[in-house]
């Protein structure tokens, strides 16, 4: 159970995971089975990427591009296209692997889920000044969200952090500076796991990726970021009040409803 | 005394407080030109004004230590409220510099008297070097 979610800014790139892993192999109780776990991995220092599935097919995933970017570093200094085709080309050789090692059938692994059937892969960078945001998945189909829609989000949260996405895209927080972007995809992530909380969990962790280079966001600043929002939060509560209707107006309308016009 | 001290004094002097109030009241102490300098916090402009990442683990030290309490609530934040050992610890530390007890009285005061958006819109009138970076503008 994973959420990761990716968003483009006016300066570069923001990426965010939850921080729940689950044990499936011990039986259905994840809830039972789970501990906080790291799932953010950056790649020389303008690219950070997560994955969604199995944990396993994340870490040989991340000792690939590891090996890959001490071996051949400028692999990562190209083109957006020829960056996210090179990417492609790595998780593809880590998944064919994965399937190669497995003992059932892949009919029966695509029925089963087993990994890595599944496993999503979402890359955040910065090329040239350009910020990109793209999808890979098992399959091999990529799609690239950083020009277009700016946001992106895989996993098991994947599909409501989209729709907390749209709920707060109107605050046009993501165009502005970085310091409105942090805020809106943490509110994100963490509106993600108080409404799901059997799947994804704290804390949140967040990348930036900027022309200067890639950073983990560390703690304390995170702390000041959920402050932020909560301020957020606490001042859409002050304004619907500033615009609510004054209850002598409400009393005033439940009173009308109470004659009967006949009678005037 | 210590920076902690001026913290856990804060809390103190008053009921169960907010983060947000901690924050923007060790900011005010911490402006006093006659506070030495030891017992300031270092400020930088962040989303909601002047920010002491510091202050965050100080709360989380003065919690661990028993000197103050976390209170979960509805909102986002918890409050923060002083124990019955850390309004001794407090009181002992105060006794030390009894001269920096108003001001930290007076910057508790402050913060309680405000709403959270006249609070910030206060500070950012008071110290514009401080809202460069904060997404509450107008």
């Amino acid at each position: 159970m994973t959420l990761i979610a990716s968003m483009v800014f006016s300066g570069g790139v923001l990426i965010a995971a939850d921080s729940k892993g689950t044990e499936s192999s011990t039986g259905d109780l994840l809830q039972d089975r789970a501990y906080p776990m790291e799932k953010l991995y950056p790649i020389g220092g303008f690219l950070v990427w997560g994955s969604s599935g199995a944990e396993g097919v994340a870490q040989r995933t991340a000792a690939a591009f590891a090996n890959d970017v001490g071996t051949y570093p400028g692999n990562y200094q190209r083109l957006v296209a020829e960056i996210e085709e090179h990417c492609r080309t790595i998780v593809k050789g880590v998944i064919q692997k994965e399937l190669a090692a497995l003992t059932i059938p892949l009919h029966l692994a695509m029925q089963l889920r087993t990994p890595p059937v599944g496993q999503g892969f979402l890359f955040a960078g910065i090329c040239g000044g350009t910020p990109w945001l793209t999808e890979i998945l098992w399959d091999g189909q990529m799609s690239s969200y950083g020009a277009g829609r700016g946001f992106h989000a895989i996993g098991s949260g994947g599909l409501a952090a989209l729709t907390t996405y749209s709920l707060l895209e109107h605050h046009g927080m993501n165009k502005g500076p970085i310091e409105g972007a942090r805020c809106m995809l943490y509110r994100i992530v963490d509106a993600c796991i108080r409404s799901n909380a059997a799947g994804l969990g704290y804390p949140v962790r967040m990348w930036e990726i900027v022309p200067g280079g890639s950073r983990q966001i560390p703690e304390d600043e995170l702390t000041a970021i959920s402050d932020t929002v909560g301020l957020w939060e606490s001042e859409e509560r002050e304004c619907l009040k500033a615009v609510a209707v004054p209850a002598q107006i409400n009393a005033a309308a439940a009173l009308a409803e109470t004659v009967d016009p006949q009678t005037l | 005394m210590t920076r902690r001290d001026v913290l856990l004094g804060l809390v103190a002097a008053g009921e169960a407080v907010d983060p947000i109030r901690i924050m923007k009241g060790v900011f005010l102490f911490s402006q006093d030109p006659r506070v030495p300098d030891k017992l300031k916090y270092g400020f930088v402009p962040y989303s909601y004004g002047p920010c002491s990442f510091d202050v965050y683990g100080d709360l989380n030290h003065l919690v661990a230590s028993g000197l103050i309490r976390r209170i979960s609530g509805d909102s986002r934040w918890p409050t923060y409220a002083v124990t019955a050992k850390g309004r001794q610890s407090a009181l002992e530390a105060l006794t030390q510099e009894q001269h920096l007890a108003p001001k930290i009285l007076r910057a508790r005061k402050y913060v309680d008297a405000r709403s959270f958006s006249t609070l910030l819109r206060d500070i950012y009138a008071k110290f514009p070097e401080y809202a460069t970076k904060s997404v509450f503008k107008s």
